[in-house]
């Protein structure tokens, strides 16, 4: 058994805005083991993203987070704006969502690519060329793309070159949101062989996507949030083969390899607190005790599930 | 390196027009001014009460009997082989008049937006970086006060309180650098709010970005990221503004020059306009105008040089 | 202060201003112009608030009726600036082509020059009068105008709605007059009020510097002039008019910038400076 890498502990993160209490991650509790890939999945507005800023320590300024999240025993959670920098690049890679305004339009790439390693590793200026090359070829991109700017990239292109940035210090976590949003098969086949390559190398990848072929195809162990909450956690043939949370079984009945079925009813809102399972209103398997569940069970070994049902 | 070129032939050709338009312009000050050209010519050669004769081999001479668009491109040609005219008032050459003072009123507007620019930058940075503090709001409440007192009241407030109360800077004349110190601050202090606050909000807009956040998701310092990453997409539209308010300035040294005293392209054309010298007038707008077109073009250099976009864009 | 009671007072102090200025007569403990030289440089008493000038005129009367020949050209000179900016701006941003190039190449000539330089030679040439100052305004005023209605046309010009009234109407003014223009009230009700805060500004310069409106007439900008030589033996001369000049351009620049951030219109900053 591998040690986690990263672990939470009943996280919560809620934001302060005009509206009111948003809550975005409420009472996240589950262990990213190193050298594995976990797919967070999960519709937009699940808070999958969230989780992942806040591993990252880029949550915004209205947000606040509480509980623990470690990195190799490090508390995430509190640390200075000091002690945050000296591990974010190094520690934690983070390739972010929206590849084209992601990258400063005003730096061609290979600057982009190789500054984190002039500024913080000492590689001499001469070498930057030559070091973003190296990390362009790795994603698949040929060297000349580190002469280009951002905005005279594809899609599919500036994701990978986004990839580049992020591995630019050779981070052991890499977290990738939504890498595969929007691109085209082609582009989608490349993006994926590049995850697995990653996760090949030994590389601890958090992958935040609403693919879930994605996350069939490349990840050892699949989280599902829904309406803030982490509704089931699994290794990735369990979870595939049985789907125990209700909304996960929806998810996965919504496949096009399984038929498109749409799940009926409406996600809850951002703005109401969530008591218990937060897919109570269009469960079809619902009880009263449901509004009331606060913590989920563990029917097999390194699964949790947040239903009655198990 | 084509795109680069194609960009400026195309600035090019739209500064050559508006030059023509502003030498329409010039011509059509000229050409509604009161009076009859040829009498005031006629009078600063001493002849003070010509006979209809005189003054129509003049008016043949100056070619005031052909038509207004015939006149206007005499009138360019003219222009074109370096002669502007003959001031009315002193009977000099209008060019040695213009080569004695551009220097006084660019060197008073050079100086002034650099000071504008060597306030603006640290400013809206130190005040994006320090967002809601007690300095931020304090500024911003400055900033209305200060875009509704005219250059000319922060002039005298100046010279009550530097020249007049502490005796440190001259207050009228150009004896040295430190006589051009008041006026420069004079006709920049009121823009200087402006163009802070928009730095200001710029750097804010772009904090919020997303190629701001992958800059700190390498580890760099919020100060780092924010002058590295966040400023260079921040200066365009301060660029933008600092030319604008740079032309404002050249404005604005008329009333600076007529304070203090300056010898500057301002308070001669305030001078030639009492004595109705209106080839003065018009030289002055010609000039202003010429100085404008520099402006434009240095700030779309600039532009092309810190956005890489319009640069490479095809 | 929350930001209805910021708009308030700003539009109050306006209001006071303008109501000042068109019942000067009325209010003025004095005439404006009447000399008596057995009363120069008077301290400020019952009789005269702010006490007398050089030529034994009374300052307040003089501060009070100071704002008319500024207010008034600004205001008339914004409105015409609005007619033919809007009018340009219209044609320029919904014919395009040939149509845009030369209005644009029109607009770039008043553009490209400083806002004080086109105003001192159009009343330098024209000689002072409130008709060369109102020309003078509303020459440097159109453009910017123009500028900001020709891009919200273009950006409007081919919206849904637009060809939804073609069909209904294909004729352009009707189209523009009827269903562009109101959307861009906001924005043009914004710029209305910070070119007329900058009229009243420039006015001021250009009669102190003595080009613009001239003595004897009671005017802020040539109080300020004629109260510099004397400041020292009688400040109100200056500050009276230096204090009302400021109280007109702020509350009306002022006004403009709440009604921006209501309004949550785009910031002209960066076009209409000049």
């Amino acid at each position: 058994m591998t040690t986690p890498l990263v672990a939470m502990h009943d996280v919560n993160i809620r934001f302060n805005t005009t509206r009111g209490w948003g809550y975005a991650v409420t009472a996240v509790s589950a262990d990213v083991r190193a050298n594995t890939v976990t797919a967070i999945i999960g519709e937009s507005g699940s808070g999958k993203s969230v989780l992942g800023a806040a591993v990252m320590g880029l949550l915004p300024n209205n947000a606040e987070a509480s509980g623990s999240i470690t990195y190799a025993g490090l508390e995430l959670l509190g640390l200075t704006d000091r002690e945050w920098d000296q591990i974010r690049g190094i520690e934690l890679g983070w390739v972010a969502q929206n590849p084209a305004s992601s990258l400063n339009p005003v730096y061609r790439i290979d600057e982009l690519i190789s500054e984190a390693a002039i500024h913080r590793r000492r590689i001499r200026r001469r070498d930057k060329r030559r070091f973003a090359a190296d990390l362009l070829t790795k994603v698949g991109l040929p060297a000349a793309t580190g002469r280009n700017y951002s905005f005279e990239l594809s899609g599919g292109m500036a994701q990978r070159a986004l990839i580049a940035v992020g591995i630019g210090l050779d981070p052991p976590l890499l977290i990738l949101d939504e890498p595969t949003k929007g691109l085209d098969p082609a582009n989608y086949d490349r993006i994926r062989d590049a995850i697995m390559d990653l996760a090949g190398e030994g590389h601890t990848i958090m992958l935040i996507t609403h693919d879930v072929t994605l996350a069939e195809q490349v990840a050892d162990e699949i989280w599902v949030l829904y309406g803030s909450r982490l509704v089931e956690q699994a290794p990735k043939q369990d979870f595939f083969a049985t789907p125990l949370h209700p909304y996960s079984q929806g998810l996965l009945a919504a496949m096009p390899s399984r038929g498109l079925h749409p799940i009926p009813g409406e996600s809850p809102s951002f703005f109401v607190p969530p008591e218990g399972c937060p897919f109570v209103d269009r469960c079809p398997y619902a009880v009263a005790a449901c509004h009331e569940l606060k913590t989920p069970s563990h029917p097999t070994e390194g699964r949790s599930v947040l239903c009655l049902l198990h | 390196m084509t795109n680069l070129l194609r960009v400026l032939a195309r600035h090019l050709i739209q500064g050559v027009l508006t030059l023509l338009g502003i030498t329409v312009l010039s011509f059509l000050l000229g050409h509604i001014a009161p009076g009859d050209p040829a009498y005031a010519i006629l009078g600063s050669d001493g002849v003070t009460v010509p006979t209809e004769e005189q003054v129509q081999v003049v008016r043949e001479s100056l070619g005031l009997d052909r038509s207004v668009v015939e006149q206007y491109f005499l009138w360019l040609g003219q222009l074109f082989r370096g002669n502007i005219g003959v001031s009315f008032m002193t009977n000099r050459l209008i060019e040695q008049e213009l080569l004695a003072r551009i220097p006084v009123t660019v060197q008073l507007s050079l100086l002034a937006i650099t000071f504008l620019v060597l306030t603006s930058l640290p400013l809206g940075l130190f005040l994006a970086l320090h967002k809601d503090s007690l300095l931020d709001h304090l500024f911003l409440g400055l900033t209305s006060l200060f875009s509704a007192v005219p250059g000319f009241l922060v002039a005298l407030v100046l010279i009550l309180i530097f020249a007049e109360g502490l005796r440190l800077l001259p207050t009228s004349g150009l004896n040295g650098p430190t006589s051009l110190i008041l006026p420069a601050l004079a006709i920049s202090l009121g823009s200087m709010t402006q163009i802070t606050r928009v730095l200001r909000a710029e750097l804010l807009a772009a904090f919020g970005t997303e190629y701001f956040q992958s800059a700190r998701a390498k580890g760099f310092p919020f100060r780092f990221a924010a002058v590295k990453h966040a400023l260079p997409n921040a200066m365009s539209s301060v660029l933008t503004l600092w030319g604008n308010y740079f032309i404002a300035i050249l404005g604005g040294s008329a009333v600076a020059e007529s304070i203090f005293a300056l010898p500057g392209l301002g308070q001669w054309v305030l001078k030639s306009i009492n004595s109705h010298d209106y080839p003065a007038i018009q030289a002055y707008v010609l000039v202003m105008g010429v100085l404008c077109l520099m402006i434009f073009l240095v700030v779309d250099l600039l532009q092309l040089a810190i956005q890489p976009r319009l640069r490479r864009a095809s | 202060m929350s930001r209805d009671s910021a708009l308030r007072i700003a539009a109050g102090m306006l209001i006071a201003v303008a109501a000042m200025s068109l019942l000067a007569p009325v209010i003025a403990p004095a005439s404006p112009i009447a000399v008596d030289m057995s009363l120069r440089n008077a301290p400020p008493s019952s009789a005269h608030w702010l006490g007398t000038d050089t030529l034994g005129r009374d300052v307040a009367s003089r501060v009070i009726y100071g704002g008319r020949g500024a207010l008034a050209i600004s205001f008339g000179a914004t409105l015409i600036s609005m007619v033919i900016g809007i009018a340009l701006g219209s044609l320029a941003g919904w014919f395009g082509k040939f149509t845009d190039t030369a209005i644009q190449v029109f607009m770039s000539i008043f553009q490209g020059l400083p806002g004080l330089t086109i105003s001192i030679a159009i009343v330098g040439v024209m000689g002072a009068s409130n008709l060369s100052i109102s020309v003078a305004m509303v020459a440097t005023g159109w453009s910017g105008i123009s500028r900001v209605v020709r891009s919200q046309i273009r950006n409007l010009r081919n919206e849904q709605f637009v060809e939804a009234a073609k069909v209904y109407l294909p004729a352009p003014g009707y189209l523009i007059v009827r269903h562009l223009l109101p959307l861009t009230m906001p924005t043009l009700v914004v710029l209305a009020t910070q070119r007329m805060g900058r009229m009243i500004l420039m006015i001021a310069s250009l009669s102190f510097i003595g080009v613009g409106l001239q003595p004897p007439t009671p005017d802020w900008g040539v109080m300020i002039q004629d109260g510099r030589q004397y400041f020292a033996q009688q400040p109100w001369a200056l500050l009276g008019p230096a204090v009302m000049l400021f109280i007109a351009s702020f509350s009306v620049a002022r006004l403009g910038e709440l009604l921006r951030d209501r309004w949550d219109t785009f910031s002209d900053d960066a076009m209409a400076v000049r």
